[in-house]
């Protein structure tokens, strides 16, 4: 049993920082639940902006984590040291996430016709279902961790780690399945948002496991130490595997015959913040920093967590916005065409940061009173 | 010790039936509630219709009357438009030519947005419309990601917040939109059209949230009469009729002439169909050159 720590100066001046953004994120979420999306950016032709790309990162972030604690069930044994910790930012990121996805909603309060009056055929219904599921089961999975039911945890375990493989590629299958939106309709959206998930979540958990330690000054164990370097390994595989699905994606996409799709494509890879942010930042330096053997210790591992979330949450956004942003008909009078615009306003901005602050401040409560290094031993 | 482990097998063993039967029982709700769909009015007469439209590009001259008449029968608000129009010039002078295609919602058969919908709110109706339940809405606009053809719109304002607007377009002119409400004795709305709700309660007025299409007049259609954007236009360039009945006008028409439909090749089977075209002008009969 850990004992209770006290508090450090630093602990406090990130409460602070937490809350702070919690209040200024709910002057947001009060003006757009007021003001509805009138105060939004978006508009009938880009009917999505940067909530539902907000959604995916929660979503995959939660999906990734649970996943990498996946390995823990089938037989990686040293998962056991982050398990916990990952199960914790798997319930807080699906939180934030499922939070967001009903402020986008026009009618929440509607919602309860998922359920009298369900379509299924549609994705998104299943997309509800499956996300319910799924967090029921996070959060039963982390009693039993909590409580060292060793035997159950494992059956809980497979099954969390199917629900959110089943979770994230519903939502890829969300996209996957628009068939007229060509920038969107892939039969492997759904695998290329695991792959995303595994990458989000991993480095979310390698980037808390290790912030702990160095704000607390504690000493790794060896254990623990080396579940770290092989997370950090296999991140960075993972984003080698992102960089290749990236390059032929953009290849095939700016290569295509379907006007909409290439227009897309062009717009996208004009952009100065595709480039800088999402390929260079999450995706390329992170792939030095975690391969290259001098750059893959503890602060180059954080280093390259915090640029993989940045860069992959900027991709979330390319991705939705890259699937609305050419008119589906050109010249059609109240639409902009060719391309329509989008830019978030302030009261965007502010939601999703409530949101979070709001998993980050649901995290930092868990870690403090929840012991995260605990590990699930027999009794 | 061993005792209650095997206690606490059994119980949880227990409890997982007791909970699993539950959950049974909780996800039957939807499979049975389901079968109880919202029927439209419309279902019962427009049984068996296949409605279709057929536009004659070489009528319609572009006034745009189906357009402003559609939002005056449907109390569209400022800046939607159910009823548009595509309108492209293109060439190089003197080799120019003027394009100008009204459009509307197709209320295709293979409707995407009817798929996607995860409410089933966007659903096909009497008649084959491919209709929207303002009560089932959630606002989520995955139907207009579906749509191919841009024609849902999404209310993100209040009903009519023009209304309430004490902007004066000329100052010490022209009275403001606020005025003129008052002038007709505070009604928030002075005119609107309140038939359109007869055929579906909540698609008078679309409250704030949800989206909204063209119905092909519904509430019109039920009563035996035209959709409105037909009945408007002045070159009767927009013909309406049931494909299912040989005899009506649009199978005579699409009988006649080869027809196009937008984007067929992504097999959402549209049911508005443009024929013929206009072009005044003409050229001096040639075999051309090499």
């Amino acid at each position: 049993m850990a004992e209770q720590k006290s508090a450090s100066r630093g602990y406090y001046i990130w409460i602070a920082v937490v809350v702070i953004a919690l209040v200024l994120g709910a002057w947001g979420v009060g003006k757009l639940l007021i003001e509805g999306h009138a105060s939004a950016g978006t508009s009938s032709q880009m009917p999505w902006g940067i909530f539902v790309p907000g959604y995916i990162f929660f979503v995959a972030a939660s999906a990734g984590c649970v996943i990498v604690s996946l390995g823990y069930a089938i037989g990686i044994q040293k998962l056991e040291l982050v398990m916990k910790r990952a199960v914790l930012l798997g319930i807080v990121t699906l939180l934030a996430g499922g939070l967001l996805i009903i402020l986008d909603l026009g009618s929440p309060l509607t919602s309860i016709q998922f359920m009298l009056s369900p379509n299924v055929q549609s994705p998104m219904w299943w997309l509800a279902i499956f996300y319910l599921i799924y967090l029921i089961l996070l959060v039963v999975e982390f009693v039993l961790i909590h409580k060292h039911k060793v035997k159950q945890i494992k059956v809980v375990g497979v099954t969390a780690g199917l629900a959110a493989i089943a979770v994230h590629s519903t939502l890829g299958g969300l996209f996957g399945l628009a068939a007229v939106r060509t920038y969107f309709e892939s039969a492997f959206s759904p695998i290329y948002f695991i792959l995303i998930a595994v990458i989000i979540g991993t480095a979310l958990l390698l980037l808390t496991t290790i912030i702990q330690y160095k704000v607390t000054k504690k000493e790794m164990s060896p254990d623990l130490h080396s579940i770290v370097m092989s997370l950090a390994k296999f991140l960075g595989v993972m984003v080698g595997v992102a960089i290749f699905f990236t390059i032929w994606k953009d290849l095939t996409g700016i290569r295509s015959t379907i006007d909409t799709t290439a227009l897309a494509y062009e717009h996208l890879l004009s952009v100065w913040w595709y480039w800088v942010v999402v390929l260079l930042m999450g995706l390329i330096i992170p792939l030095f920093l975690l391969l290259n053997s001098g750059t893959r210790k503890l602060y180059g591992i954080v280093a390259a967590s915090v640029l993989v979330l940045i860069g992959m949450f900027a991709a979330r956004i390319e991705f939705t916005i890259g699937g609305e942003i050419v008119a589906v008909i050109q010249n059609l009078q109240h639409l902009q065409s060719p391309l329509g615009s989008y830019s978030p306003t302030f009261v965007e901005i502010a939601v999703v940061i409530f949101a979070i602050a709001l998993a980050a401040l649901l995290y930092t409560v868990g870690n403090r009173k929840l012991e995260l290094e605990d590990v699930p031993r027999h009794h | 010790m061993d005792k209650s482990k095997i206690t606490n097998k059994e119980i949880s063993r227990r409890d997982f039936l007791k909970y699993g039967g539950l959950g049974v029982a909780a996800a039957m709700v939807p499979v049975v509630t389901s079968g109880l769909v919202n029927a439209d009015s419309g279902d019962a007469i427009l049984e068996g219709k296949r409605l279709a439209m057929v536009i004659d590009l070489q009528k319609c001259v572009g006034c745009g009357a189906c357009v402003i008449g559609c939002k005056n029968e449907n109390n569209v608000k400022d800046g939607i438009a159910w009823a548009s129009r595509i309108v492209r010039t293109s060439g190089k002078f003197p080799n120019v030519k003027y394009e100008y295609t009204p459009t509307l919602c197709n209320h295709c058969w293979n409707a995407p947005c009817v798929a996607g919908c995860p409410t089933a709110a966007m659903h096909k109706a009497g008649g084959g419309i491919t209709m929207h339940d303002p009560d089932r809405c959630i606002g989520c606009r995955y139907c207009i990601i579906n749509c191919p053809y841009g024609v849902i719109h999404f209310n993100d304002e209040e009903e009519h917040p023009f209304w309430s607007d004490e902007t004066h377009a000329i100052e010490d002119g022209t009275p403001s939109a606020a005025e003129v409400v008052e002038k007709v004795n505070g009604r928030e709305i002075p005119y609107y059209n309140p038939a359109r709700e007869l055929s579906r309660k909540g698609t008078g007025i679309r409250r704030r949230g949800i989206v909204e299409k063209c119905t092909f007049c519904d509430h019109r259609v039920v009563k035996g009469e035209l959709p409105y954007c037909v009945e408007v236009c002045p070159a009767n360039a927009r013909i309406f009729g049931d494909l299912d009945d040989p005899n009506s006008e649009v199978n005579q028409i699409l009988g006649r002439f080869p027809a196009y439909r937008l984007k067929e090749e992504l097999g959402t089977s549209p049911r508005v169909y443009y024929v013929r075209s206009f072009n005044p002008g003409t050229y001096n009969s040639t075999k051309g050159s090499v």
